[in-house]
């Protein structure tokens, strides 16, 4: 007696085609045999029957059906990465029990569309389950990317340390604190899940926050607490519209126990707000502020940097305004040494330059500094040195010129000597470090400008005179160094990969000097 | 004329032309060459030959479908076509024989033999529940309660929408 399981089954599978979708789901449900041959066919019709394997499988914006299909391709065609898009969270929920029961795999791409952004409450939920589930079946690594950006989280997923990588957005924040918070409250009781996880969280150490999404509104509460919990020792603030109100209650709720740099632009913060952040992080070893166009009209809260406040500063970066209004509210900085003035490209740089250099002055301490320059301020500096006037300088033992050229421009001669010039009117100069042209090198000009400025600056030590601005991709020409202990010979040094780095290098001989 | 002998031991002779339908057959006598030697067919019962002969005359002439070009284009269309009327009439069989002709198509390839076969099967599933499937193909339920709830849950998700 024959019946219909007698059939081989590639024989049931060649009945199966000649049945519509919702018809072979209906035979998934017969018996085992037919579930088999059912899917079987399913997956051919949507996957293709000639996909190669070793392919990632790929599919956008996929009906459930076609997912389906697709995630039978990881089965039966064995194929280890898959990329699909989700744009529902249906098809999250769906992705995830199909993926329970497939075979290992290495790779999984998860793309979330428009409109499944993950902070929801539900996606949130699914993602951790499907996490869960990817865990056990001992996938290698999953990532993660946005449907509105191309920045992604990417967790690893037999060692979950990765997935709390940040990047950028501050979606990308919430979502990794969400997930972390269900993840521990679900697994509390799981030893080896919490000890996977919590390390992570404790490892963070960066964070960049930006208000180039739309997302502030959902940087909530607990989010705040999350990072308030974790060890961040790096925070970025970007804050570049105008929503105060917001950003200010944030940063009055931040307090990062750890925080070591602080990085902020905003236009709109108010200088209260900021100070208070700032007394909560006394622990702050560098600050760079980037146009927080702080107005004196904050006269009354002048009072609220104590002389104890920032005890640990060592390096300030940022508008010479800035700088200088930070300078002017007389902080006790007691260890207070680099100071970097930069972005010579935003609006009233050099005419806020001396204001900056006289506020530096109020404050008895020696600095090293570095200070960027454009071609354009050439008449000032020139301005500036001829103009003999008996204006006090402050005390900068070592000064960098960062010189601040389109890519391939160099600074003229005539910049350089009036640059010359205005170094030397600074008195305790003791290291220059600057880029010359190349036309200069070596030349007889190169020299009589190291002449001048060795004339003019009695204590100088050091000249370093760095050949040409950096060139990407371009063996780095060496440097010239003058010591005063050696006067007529140029001594070689290999040249650091830009003058930023040759700053360090300066400061770290200033700490091996004491 | 070809010598067929089934399964039990009944002899058929067949018009080379009518029997070479079936590719399997075809290949045999091209690789043997011409002889009187009886083709044993060990898989197929005489009741199933006679009715696979009854097609094959009936089809005979038609042109074989060939290669695997057509093969894409023919399954789109088959889920819609329909059977031919003769075909329809000569596969009103019982489903032992049907399972049978089916069986022995996919033995002797006889490509369309085998599609007529199985879309008579489909047809019988189409527009049926589970269980009425069951019942009309005698299959036992395999499944635990829980796999069938989850199926159906699963089902649930991957219908189009």
């Amino acid at each position: 007696m024959h019946c219909l399981l007698d059939l081989p089954s590639e024989l049931l599978c060649h009945i199966s085609k000649n049945l519509a979708n919702d018809e072979l789901l209906v035979l998934c449900i017969v018996s085992k045999q037919l579930h088999f041959a059912a899917l079987t066919v399913y997956f051919d019709r949507f996957a293709g029957v000639n996909a190669p394997t070793t392919a990632p499988a790929s599919i956008c914006q996929p009906t459930i059906a076609a997912l389906r299909g697709l995630l039978l391709a990881l089965w039966v065609k064995k194929c280890n990465s898959v990329c699909c898009t989700v744009n529902s969270y249906t098809q999250l929920r769906f992705l995830t029990r199909f993926i329970s029961k497939l075979e290992p795999f290495r790779n999984l791409h998860l793309r979330f569309g428009r409109g499944m952004e993950p902070y929801s409450r539900h996606v949130i939920f699914g993602l951790i389950d499907l996490m869960i589930v990817i865990k056990k079946l001992g996938c290698e690594d999953m990532l993660i990317t946005g449907g509105h950006t191309d920045r992604a989280w990417v967790p690893g997923v037999t060692d979950l340390t990765r997935a709390l990588r940040l990047e950028g957005v501050v979606s990308t924040v919430d979502t990794v604190a969400r997930f972390c918070r269900k993840l521990f409250r679900r697994h509390k009781r799981d030893e080896n899940y919490w000890i996977t996880i919590t390390p992570s969280l404790t490892t963070l150490k960066t964070v960049n926050l930006s208000t180039d999404y739309f997302f502030a509104p959902f940087m909530s509460t607990w989010t705040i607490r999350t990072l308030n919990d974790s060890s961040i020792t790096s925070l970025t603030l970007n804050l570049r519209f105008r929503n105060a109100p917001k950003w200010t209650h944030i940063l009055s709720m931040l307090r990062l126990r750890h925080l070591r740099e602080f990085v902020i632009s905003s236009n709109s913060l108010s200088l209260q707000c900021l100070t208070q952040f700032l007394r909560r992080h006394s622990g702050l070893t560098s600050l760079t502020t980037k146009g927080l166009s702080l107005e004196d009209n904050d006269a009354q809260n002048k009072s609220v940097f104590t002389i104890n406040a920032l005890p640990k500063l060592r390096t300030l970066m940022g508008l010479p305004n800035d700088i200088g209004h930070i300078l002017r509210l007389q902080p006790g900085f007691k260890i207070l040494k680099h100071i970097n003035i930069s972005d010579p490209d935003a609006d009233g740089y050099i005419s806020s330059l001396n204001d900056c250099l006289d506020a530096m002055v109020a404050r008895d301490k020696v600095y090293v500094t570095s200070i960027a320059f454009k071609t354009e301020h050439a008449s000032w500096l020139l301005s500036q040195s001829s103009a003999d006037s008996e204006r006090v300088m402050p005390p900068i033992a070592s000064l960098t010129i960062i010189w601040k050229g389109q890519n391939e421009e160099l600074p003229p001669p005539s910049f350089t000597a009036a640059l010359a010039g205005w170094v030397a009117l600074f008195p305790t100069l003791e290291h220059i470090h600057w880029g010359v042209k190349r036309d200069l090198e070596g030349s007889q000009a190169e020299r009589n400008i190291a002449i001048a400025i060795i004339n003019r600056c009695p204590r100088l030590k050091t000249l370093e005179l760095l050949r040409d601005p950096p060139v990407r991709k371009r063996q780095p020409p060496p440097v010239d160094v003058w010591l005063r202990d050696d006067p007529l010979s140029i001594r070689q040094l290999a040249w650091s990969q830009d003058i930023q780095h040759s700053a360090a290098s300066c400061s770290c001989r200033d700490k091996a000097r004491g | 004329m070809v010598h067929l002998v089934t399964s039990d031991n009944v002899e058929f002779v067949v018009e080379k032309e009518v029997v070479e339908r079936s590719v399997l057959i075809k290949n045999m006598l091209e690789d043997v060459g011409e002889s009187d030697q009886s083709i044993p067919l060990a898989n197929v019962s005489s009741a199933v030959l006679r009715k696979v002969i009854e097609y094959c005359e009936h089809h005979r002439g038609e042109p074989l479908p060939s290669g695997d070009a057509d093969q894409n284009q023919d399954e789109t269309r088959k889920r819609t076509t329909d059977i031919s009327e003769w075909d329809q009439k000569f596969i009103t069989v019982d489903q032992e024989m049907l399972f049978e002709i089916i069986l022995a198509a996919n033995y002797l390839d006889i490509k369309s033999l085998l599609d007529v076969g199985c879309k008579t099967v489909a047809n019988m599933i189409k527009g049926k529940t589970p269980d009425e499937i069951r019942r009309l193909f005698n299959i036992v339920n395999d499944f635990t309660p829980e796999e069938e709830a989850q199926i159906k849950k699963e089902n649930e998700w991957a219908e189009d929408r």
